[in-house]
């Protein structure tokens, strides 16, 4: 985990999306536990109140489940609900915002896609 | 339970001084019975057990006020506290030291020094039991309104700022060692006068019986004592240089 | 019950001088706390005041509920870890330890050992050999071990290298997720404990300058930062703090929220320091 305390995004955000990302790589498998709180907030020197704030957002979307006595572990399906997620900020962020752009230079979608896989070849 | 607390820091902070003082009593005692023992002689006097438990308990009065404010309110003790705390302590020091004297001056008589003379020159005429019981009394009184000036001062000393505190250990000094004989060689009629119809008639009430001089001392102890209040009451946590 | 310090029109003056100045202050409970003042600002007064380490000429502290000057209970859940050294000549680590655990029933004594251990630090010394450094870590010591309530820390990395700041740190987090409790963090400092702190109290020439939560502050200003013309001509007519150039690149501070900032320059977060030295400056 990194943590950019520099960027305007608020910590508690970036806790979460920190975690998301673990569980999207598969480094926190479904049905396994988290890390805790306090060994989140003891290794980064976070307030624990704002490592709670983030890991909270991820329970009310149902990507983590708390176990009483026992800690937070993520739930099934818990990756399949952050990709769809990722996917619509995806299509929210870069696509809608791509055409918007394309269209104030003229591009065709013809155009748009030709540079997608010259993108892609690229690489 | 943070007076009893306090009482123990304040035992602490008196313990070397403590150790060391009865050290060199011990020393003088033995050396004293050394002498007494080659010499043959039966005139050696010791009587600097009770003057010098005094100075002691004087001097431990003067250390124990910096060191009591600043621990104890850094501590989360209150004033009123760390200073029932330090009278306790007081009279609880003074019965001790007068008790450890009483001991240490039987042993020296047992050995052969003379340890009594000041108390038979000041009171020839308290004997037995009840007369001891005055004597160990009077010089609880004794040590405790010492120690209680000594705190006085102690506390003078602290709240007062490096101005004041230069200008009062230059002029105090000064007054009673230089002023006070100057004035009473220059007037030496205002001297007698003093010394006739006050001095004079103040010791001879003193001499009846080791309670008048009880009574004097606990006096002074309360005197100083509420006035080392007045130091107390508003002091803050202060650190030296 | 009301589990809080609440500090009320305190002034404290110094002959002449007011130290505080109808400060008003409360320390809500189990939060972190960063106190912020440039020296002499008054937080090392502000916290003896509140610790009856001097009276103050008016105003009150209550803490939780009860009178805080002059009574033991209440003090008895301060524990302040201030700048001075308290103790005579001749204390050793070991006895500053064990007063501490004398006053304050809740005192960890084998946690601070541990803590010893981990800092490297030799509990036979006096205090007086140690260095700037292992002196504020003997008293950080006890006041990290301490249990009480509401913990003070009066420039709490003073002399520390950064492996000790670090190890600092994670054990005040440590013990503040286990041990919940309240603590103020007295410092200049803010970056460092930016992330830590919830609340933000800053003291300026004896008066409360802002009291909010750290969050909120973060918001208060954006940097902007490109090409100097670029840079200049967006900040003009607005709100400007602080900038600082290098060669052709330069880059701002601004109090507000960003507004149609041009593409060609770069927006970030508010540098705290930058704001605080700002707010600050006289």
């Amino acid at each position: 985990m990194r943590f950019n305390f520099e960027s305007g995004v608020p910590i508690y955000l970036q806790v979460a999306r920190q975690i998301e990302d673990a569980v999207l790589s598969g480094a926190f498998p479904e049905e396994t536990q988290v890390p805790s709180t306090t060994e989140i907030s003891v290794t980064y020197q976070i307030n624990p109140a704002t490592v709670l704030k983030g890991m909270s957002l991820l329970t009310d979307q149902g990507i983590l489940y708390k176990k009483r006595g026992v800690g937070m572990f993520v739930a099934r399906g818990g990756a399949e609900k952050i990709l769809h997620q990722r996917k619509k900020d995806f299509y929210d962020g870069y696509i809608i915002r791509l055409l918007e752009e394309a269209q104030k230079l003229h591009l065709s979608k013809e155009d748009v896609v030709r540079m997608i896989e010259e993108g892609q070849t690229d690489e | 339970m943070k007076i009893a607390k306090m009482f123990k820091w304040y035992w602490q902070n008196a313990y070397w001084g403590l150790v060391g003082f009865y050290s060199v009593m011990a020393f003088l005692l033995i050396f004293g019975f050394c002498v007494a023992l080659f010499s043959g002689s039966d005139e050696i006097v010791m009587n600097n057990f009770s003057p010098s438990t005094e100075i002691t308990l004087f001097v431990i009065g003067i250390l124990l006020f910096p060191t009591g404010v600043r621990f104890g309110l850094s501590s989360g003790v209150s004033r009123k506290t760390l200073f029932v705390a330090l009278l306790l302590f007081l009279t609880a020091l003074s019965a001790g030291m007068m008790l450890i004297s009483s001991i240490g001056e039987q042993l020296g008589e047992w050995m052969g020094i003379e340890t009594h003379q000041l108390q038979q020159l000041l009171y020839p005429a308290v004997t037995g039991f009840g007369g001891w019981l005055s004597i160990c009394f009077c010089r609880i009184s004794l040590g405790l309104s010492l120690g209680a000036m000594g705190y006085f001062i102690g506390g003078a000393y602290y709240r007062m700022n490096k101005v004041l505190k230069i200008v009062v250990s230059i002029t105090v000094p000064a007054l009673l060692f230089l002023g006070m004989p100057l004035f009473f060689i220059a007037f030496p009629s205002i001297a007698q006068g003093v010394f006739e119809s006050l001095i004079s008639p103040l010791f001879n009430w003193l001499l009846v019986s080791p309670y008048c001089l009880s009574l004097l001392c606990l006096g002074f102890a309360a005197l100083f004592g509420v006035l080392s209040w007045l130091f107390v009451r508003r002091a803050p946590v202060k650190i030296a240089g | 019950m009301n589990n809080s310090i609440q500090v009320k029109d305190l002034t404290v003056q110094f002959g002449h001088f007011t130290a505080l100045e109808k400060i008003n202050v409360t320390f809500g409970e189990n939060r972190i706390y960063g106190l912020l003042g440039r020296n002499g600002a008054g937080k090392s007064t502000l916290l003896s005041a509140v610790n009856n380490r001097l009276f103050p000429n008016e105003g009150e502290v209550i803490i939780d509920g009860e009178r805080g000057m002059e009574n033991d209970n209440a003090q008895g859940k301060i524990y302040y870890m201030g700048e001075k050294n308290i103790y005579p000549d001749g204390t050793s680590v070991k006895q500053l330890l064990r007063w501490s655990r004398d006053f304050y029933p809740n005192f960890n004594m084998e946690y601070a050992c541990q803590l010893a251990e981990r800092f490297q630090l030799n509990q036979k010394k006096k205090l007086k050999s140690l260095s700037t450094g292992y002196l504020t870590i003997a008293k950080l010591i006890g006041a990290l071990a301490s249990g009480a309530p509401y913990t003070f820390f009066d420039e709490p990395v003073l002399g520390l290298d950064a492996n000790h700041r670090e190890l600092f740190y994670q054990e005040l987090i440590r013990q503040y997720s286990e041990f919940p409790r309240t603590i103020v963090i007295s410092t200049h400092l803010i970056e460092e404990v930016s992330d830590i702190i919830e609340q933000v109290v800053i003291i300026k020439d004896g008066r409360i300058l802002l009291d909010r939560p750290v969050e909120e502050v973060k918001q208060m200003g954006y940097m902007v930062s490109g090409k100097a013309a670029d840079v200049d001509a967006y900040c003009a007519g607005r709100q400007t703090i602080g900038e600082d150039q290098l060669g052709n690149l330069k880059r701002a501070c601004l109090l507000g929220q960003p507004e149609e900032v041009p593409a060609s320059l770069d927006i970030s977060a508010m540098d705290l320091q930058k704001l605080f030295v700002q707010l600050t400056n006289a």
